[in-house]
């Protein structure tokens, strides 16, 4: 990618590293893609799959004539939002006390590691158990299953923090707190965004697990309903509404992470 | 690198960096540790059993489980589709991902939806596979498949990517051919990310398994595990969350003495 931004002599420039190389393949790749996906779509029964043409009608029909999609998506960022929100806070909170204080990341360690490797979409038929099928366990399916990357990497950052800089820091005098604010928080910014990039693709996994299991609502409901109607066009519209909120919600996440840490390249 | 910029490969090897020096800590504290949570757990537990069970139930209800043959089913059930569904998805995504690490035309072109779709959490297509491939084992197989293989295409690509320039150069100036170089420095080079791949891929798999069966499939792990919470029998339930759990430890540690086999020249993955 890095080539496409350097200016040169035209001729010298491999075809496929200028701008009008990438964009002509990626053009007959999205001609290819969709329409063989028209084709096979206008093919088959329309209960059952959609072409590219009917999924477009599908999504004038709710979110242009009415505002069915935008209402699903509003529903399920709330309580995302809320269930992420929490986890980013207690995560952070408690990753930084595990990665500073030795002790308590002995006494943890074991559960956390459990945590780690179990896939935590498991744990949904606890939250059954705990508060029903209501509006809190869908937060809390969320605030559970992406607690615990953004958990883990921040203790993974805050364990790597390099002893000389604190060093450094307890030299010239500086107090707990201040070491805390200028040297370990930065320190630890990375792991904290690969934490929340990893954070971001659980949290939208509970959600959605959370729409279709425990409330029909929002826009895993949305895909749920709509399939049960043999809607197949509607579903689609879902579906990619899905893949632009993910899209969109790590390129929030990047472009925090580009603001508070412009020393970073990436 | 002067700058941490942790990518997923790196948290992967620091977060298991970290399990590694879990041995060189002091042993007491961890078996203390898990000791004292236990008996917490039992003595709260007792008072609220509905809540979280307590070891001791959880004891008797893993005989229980095995006793009243529905246990054994289920498991041989979601392993079959996840076995599958894993072996399809490695045999497509690994050669997939080599291909488009080597060849510029078909990066450019499939990167943008294999991109998107990895973003994307794939369970949320359950209820369209539904109408598609029913509710048995083709549906486990398609959820599985589609989980796993986004993933373990973009680290192969990525970790193919990454092969030393100066290893490629060294093989370009000795005149090795395009096959050559693929099999001696490209697949070699990229080894422990393609086992990263492989880590990812199994994990998303079974989560990927463990929601069909939640939310439609009539059989399997998942389906049981919502049976028994529906009729609050918590200890059941804790059972076989312990056994996803320790079934995804052994897969994943499995998979990393492979990788240590495999690359010993690397026993010490970089990063954390």
């Amino acid at each position: 990618m890095r080539l496409l931004s350097e200016s040169g002599p035209r001729s010298d420039i491999p075809f496929l590293d200028r701008r009008v190389g990438v964009w002509a393949v990626r053009l007959g790749a999205a001609v290819v893609v969709f329409g063989l996906w028209e084709l096979y779509g206008q093919s088959v029964n329309r209960a059952l799959f959609s072409p590219p043409s009917r999924v477009i009608t599908a999504f004038f029909e709710v979110a242009i004539q009415t505002t069915v999609l935008w209402s699903a998506i509003g529903d399920s960022l709330i309580s995302m939002s809320i269930g992420f929100g929490l986890a980013i806070l207690v995560g952070t909170g408690a990753g930084i006390l595990m990665g500073r204080i030795r002790l308590l990341e002995y006494v943890v360690d074991p559960y956390v590691s459990f945590l780690y490797a179990l896939p935590t979409v498991a744990i949904l038929p606890l939250i059954v158990i705990w508060v029903g099928i209501g509006q809190p366990a869908r937060v809390l399916i969320v605030f559970i299953i992406s607690v615990v990357p953004v958990l883990l990497n921040t203790m993974a950052g805050a364990k790597q923090v390099s002893r000389d800089l604190v060093d450094v820091g307890r030299n010239y005098g500086g107090s707990d707190g201040q070491i805390l604010r200028t040297i370990v928080l930065p320190a630890i910014l990375p792991f904290f965004f690969a934490g929340l990039r990893l954070g971001i693709g659980s949290a939208l996994i509970g959600m959605i697990l959370g729409e279709m299991l425990l409330v029909i609502r929002g826009l895993g409901g949305f895909v749920v309903e709509y399939s049960n109607r043999f809607r197949p066009d509607k579903v689609f519209v879902g579906l990619l509404a899905i893949v632009g909120l993910s899209l969109t919600l790590r390129f929030l996440v990047q472009a925090t992470r580009r603001r508070l840490m412009p020393w970073s390249e990436v | 690198m002067a700058i941490a910029t942790p990518t997923d490969e790196v948290l992967e090897t620091s977060i298991l960096g970290r399990a590694r020096n879990l041995r060189g800590s002091p042993r007491i504290i961890r078996v203390g540790s898990v000791l004292f949570v236990l008996a917490m757990w039992e003595v709260i537990g007792r008072a609220n059993p509905l809540f979280t069970s307590y070891p001791t139930e959880v004891a008797s209800g893993v005989l229980e489980l095995m006793t009243d043959g529905r246990l054994a089913p289920a498991l041989l059930t979601t392993l079959q589709g996840l076995g599958a569904g894993y072996f399809i998805a490695i045999a497509i995504g690994i050669p997939l991902g080599f291909a488009m690490a080597r060849i510029r035309t078909l990066d450019i072109a499939l990167n943008p939806y294999v991109a998107a779709l990895y973003a994307t959490p794939r369970i949320a297509i359950i209820p369209l596979l539904v109408l598609w491939v029913g509710v048995g084992f083709q549906l486990r197989l398609t959820i599985v498949v589609l989980s796993a293989v986004f993933p373990v295409i973009i680290n192969v690509r990525d970790g193919a990517k990454e092969v030393d320039r100066n290893y490629m150069d060294v093989a370009k100036s000795l005149a090795a051919g395009r096959w050559q170089t693929l099999r001696t420095v490209v697949l070699p080079g990229s080894l422990p990310y393609v086992f990263v791949a492989l880590r990812i891929g199994a994990q998303r798999a079974m989560i990927g398994v463990i929601v069909a069966e939640m939310t439609s499939a009539i059989a399997g792990t998942g389906r049981l595990l919502l049976d028994l919470a529906r009729v609050y029998q918590t200890d059941k339930v804790m059972v076989i969350i312990f056994i996803i759990g320790f079934f995804s430890i052994f897969v994943t540690s499995t998979l990393r003495m492979l990788q240590t086999k495999a690359s010993p020249w690397r026993a010490e993955s970089r990063g954390g």
